[in-house]
């Protein structure tokens, strides 16, 4: 019972931070939508619909959490260790183009495409990660500064080579920046695809799943936090990469390899963004687009979903998917709702922002505090006065 | 803690007994394009909308897109959404129309791509008549430059048609006019477009190409602070008229008339004719042209635009039009480029 009681609270502290912040968020936001004019309960409930309403708008936000996932569990792996690293963008941006480029080019069959595609976004991923790290140990360049600047320096590359040398060349419009499409076999499955057979089609749980159109990505994505937390939770390595983000010089002493640390870190961490364009181009775009990394902001909301879990691959998860929901809710306020795109935009920064402030921690350990340190004064005081008496 | 829990299932509960407003009859349209903001290429479709709502008595919804998986779940969500019609703005609608489009299903068009699917109704535009205009204007307004400025959204092959149309244009008239180009990687950042102008202002250049969208405006406020100082520059607007009074450095606009392209969408719709396949829009169907050579505007500077230049443009543009000036667009690796050093 306590046991479960215990589960419950945990549970609670760790649904609840997220939950406040919606909740504090959502009143902020219905006095800008009620300033704009428009109806605030039903734009609420078209931004939840967007987002979590049926199969079709939870795939939709499935589909995009994918990505986003793949981005936090990179900063999960690199955070915890002590290296900053945010260059899971441009990390990601190489992996979808090599893998979009590899699956296009390459003869073969669909399935040897992918696998050469993903094998080449992990790898491509990982030597771009390298080489922040081995900035860092070569020339003491900071993680932040390096791994920003190299993800501007993907994302022009990316351009440059949608631009020039491998656009599309089955292209009818000359503005399309986008390298060639993907045959069918090149792509991944989705999830509706199992229940297409005649003998399910009919059945009630083909009929359920009829518009769940996420891909296998998303499974995937998940199987890879399984990983992560393993790795992470019940490895050697683990435990050296925790001790070593806690405090390096400690990690050190207690016979630590640095060195080796540093680039295992890096190129799992690189790893897991590079993957995370890989699952974009075979489950959701089929091409490389430019900029389709960089504008939608993938491996920053994964970040930011892994900083509001601790770290934690299940709670980055959890709250990566939120973060999409939040984006596919946002757009379908905007379509349906007609509030402007802006207006939406700052909604979903008010959301963030408050997500990242751990408002339920504070309000639960002031409360804690205030209370011990009242009782521990008094305690002093009591003390004090009965020394005095002496 | 109790109590924001129950608070917060009543919130969502309260918010799962809210239904969307139910359909009625009306036909559904929507518009899915990038944000609009100031953007004078989608702003023209956005008012057309709704300027023939009433008439027509639809609904319609502007599904603003502010990265690329916008534009996909938005074209789903359209579908899956039950609209009638659904019309993309932008090369990046040519995709999404051409995988979600059916030829049972909703009624699909894309405005400046071409979707290439016989299910969806694209429009293109043949920019480079239009370009030709203005290089032709600008070669016969100021002939005795040296240099040309051109201040574009993005390099690359979209642009050439451009560039191509506006250097042809003004050799006519200067057949030694020597070229600069920059690019402000964005359509509605004029921060950049402003800084450009500048500098080209200090490499000799009187005449800037504003070919950069909403960043245009930069380069009209970088004229009328250079007026100040007693230098003088000119530039056009793109897409609709941006002439005014205020600023007599807007000579004229590249016209690329989006809303009258909606128009002729809207109007196909309810008269059933709207077809899968390419229309490319020329002078001729009045979708490009140029202010005060084929169209009117607000404001027109009468000291540069003579009525011997203005002549002379709509000489031609009537030999275009009656197809005794044919302009073929070269391939660009084969162009031989004049450009300042």
């Amino acid at each position: 019972m306590t046991k479960l009681k215990k589960f419950g609270s945990k549970f609670l502290e760790a649904l609840g931070q997220p939950l406040v912040a919606v909740l504090l968020s959502l009143l902020i936001g219905a006095v800008i939508i009620g300033l704009s004019g428009k109806d605030i309960l039903s734009s609420y409930a078209i931004m939840f619909k967007g987002a979590f309403g049926d199969g079709y708008y939870l795939s939709a936000t499935l589909q995009r959490s994918t990505a986003i996932i793949m981005g936090g569990l990179a900063v999960c792996i690199a955070w915890r260790s002590g290296y900053e690293s945010m260059g899971g963008e441009g990390q990601m941006i190489f992996g979808a183009l090599l893998s979009a480029l590899i699956a296009y080019y390459m003869p073969g069959p669909g399935i040897a495409k992918i696998l050469v595609g993903i094998l080449g976004a992990a790898l491509v991923g990982a030597v771009y990660s390298i080489l922040s790290g081995w900035l860092w140990e070569k020339f003491s360049v900071t993680f932040i500064i390096s791994t920003l600047m190299m993800n501007y320096i993907a994302n022009y590359i990316a351009s440059y080579l949608t631009t020039y040398k491998v656009k599309d060349p089955q292209s009818r419009d000359i503005n399309s920046i986008q390298t060639g499409k993907l045959i069918e076999e090149a792509r991944f499955g989705k999830v509706s695809g199992l229940f297409q057979s005649d003998g399910l089609k009919e059945t009630a749980l083909g009929q359920y799943f009829k518009d769940f159109s996420v891909h296998w990505g998303f499974f995937f994505a998940i199987a890879c936090a399984v990983l992560v937390y393993i790795l992470l939770r019940k490895t050697k390595f683990g435990y050296q990469s925790k001790m070593n983000g806690l405090n390096s010089r400690f990690a050190l002493y207690g016979g630590i390899n640095a060195r080796g640390m540093l680039y295992l870190v890096m190129i799992l961490s690189g790893i897991a963004a590079g993957l995370g364009g890989a699952f974009e181009v075979f489950g959701s775009k089929y091409r490389y687009i430019d900029q389709m990394i960089f504008s939608t902001g993938y491996a920053w909301s994964g970040m930011v979903g892994a900083l509001l879990a601790n770290f934690d691959p299940f709670g980055t998860v959890l709250a990566c998917i939120l973060l999409a929901g939040l984006s596919t809710g946002g757009s379908a306020m905007q379509r349906s709702a007609g509030i402007p795109v802006e207006t939406v935009n700052m909604l979903e920064g008010i959301i963030m922002l408050l997500m990242s402030v751990k408002l339920l921690h504070l309000i639960v350990i002031r409360r804690k505090v205030s209370r011990e340190d009242r009782l521990k004064h008094e305690a002093e005081l009591e003390n004090g006065k009965e020394a005095e008496a002496k | 803690m109790k109590k924001f829990v129950v608070l917060v299932l009543a919130l969502v509960f309260a918010l799962s007994c809210i239904g969307a407003a139910s359909a009625d009859d009306a036909k559904r349209i929507a518009v899915i394009c990038d944000t609009v903001g100031t953007n004078l290429f989608l702003t023209q479709v956005v008012d057309m909308v709704e300027e023939r709502a009433g008439e027509l008595g639809y609904e319609y919804s502007i599904m603003e897109c502010a990265d690329t998986d916008e534009w996909k779940n938005n074209y789903e969500a359209a579908a899956h959404e039950n609209y009638d019609l659904i019309v993309g703005v932008g090369w990046q609608a040519a995709e999404f129309a051409a995988e979600n489009a059916t030829a049972d299903g909703p009624k699909f068009a894309v405005i400046d791509t071409d979707a290439g699917s016989e299910n969806v109704a694209s429009f293109s535009y043949n920019e480079e008549q239009a370009a030709y205009v203005m290089g032709l204007m600008a070669g016969k307004a100021f002939p005795n430059e040296d240099l040309y400025g051109y201040i574009g959204c993005f390099d690359g092959a979209g642009s050439w048609k451009y560039r191509w149309g506006f250097m042809e244009g003004v050799k006519v008239s200067n057949p030694d006019a020597k070229f600069t180009f920059n690019w402000t990687n964005s359509y509605t950042d004029p921060t950049n477009a402003h800084e450009f102008a500048l500098q080209m202002q200090a490499m000799g250049a009187t005449y800037i190409f504003g070919g950069a969208a909403a960043c245009n405006n930069g380069i009209f406020q970088a004229a009328l602070e250079l007026a100040n100082d007693g230098k003088y520059i000119y530039s056009i607007g793109q897409d609709a008229d941006e002439t005014r009074e205020d600023n007599p450095y807007i000579l004229s606009s590249q016209l690329k008339n989006t809303g009258v392209t909606m128009g002729i969408i809207l109007d196909k719709f309810y008269d059933g004719t709207l077809e899968g396949g390419l229309t490319e829009l020329k002078l001729a169907d009045g979708a490009i042209g140029a202010t005060w050579v084929t169209n009117d505007g607000a404001y027109r500077n009468s000291e540069i635009l003579t009525d011997e230049v203005l002549d002379f443009c709509k000489d031609s543009v009537q030999q275009i039009i009656d197809g005794e000036l044919v302009l073929e667009l070269p391939d660009e690796s084969t162009y031989q480029f004049n450009i300042a050093q």
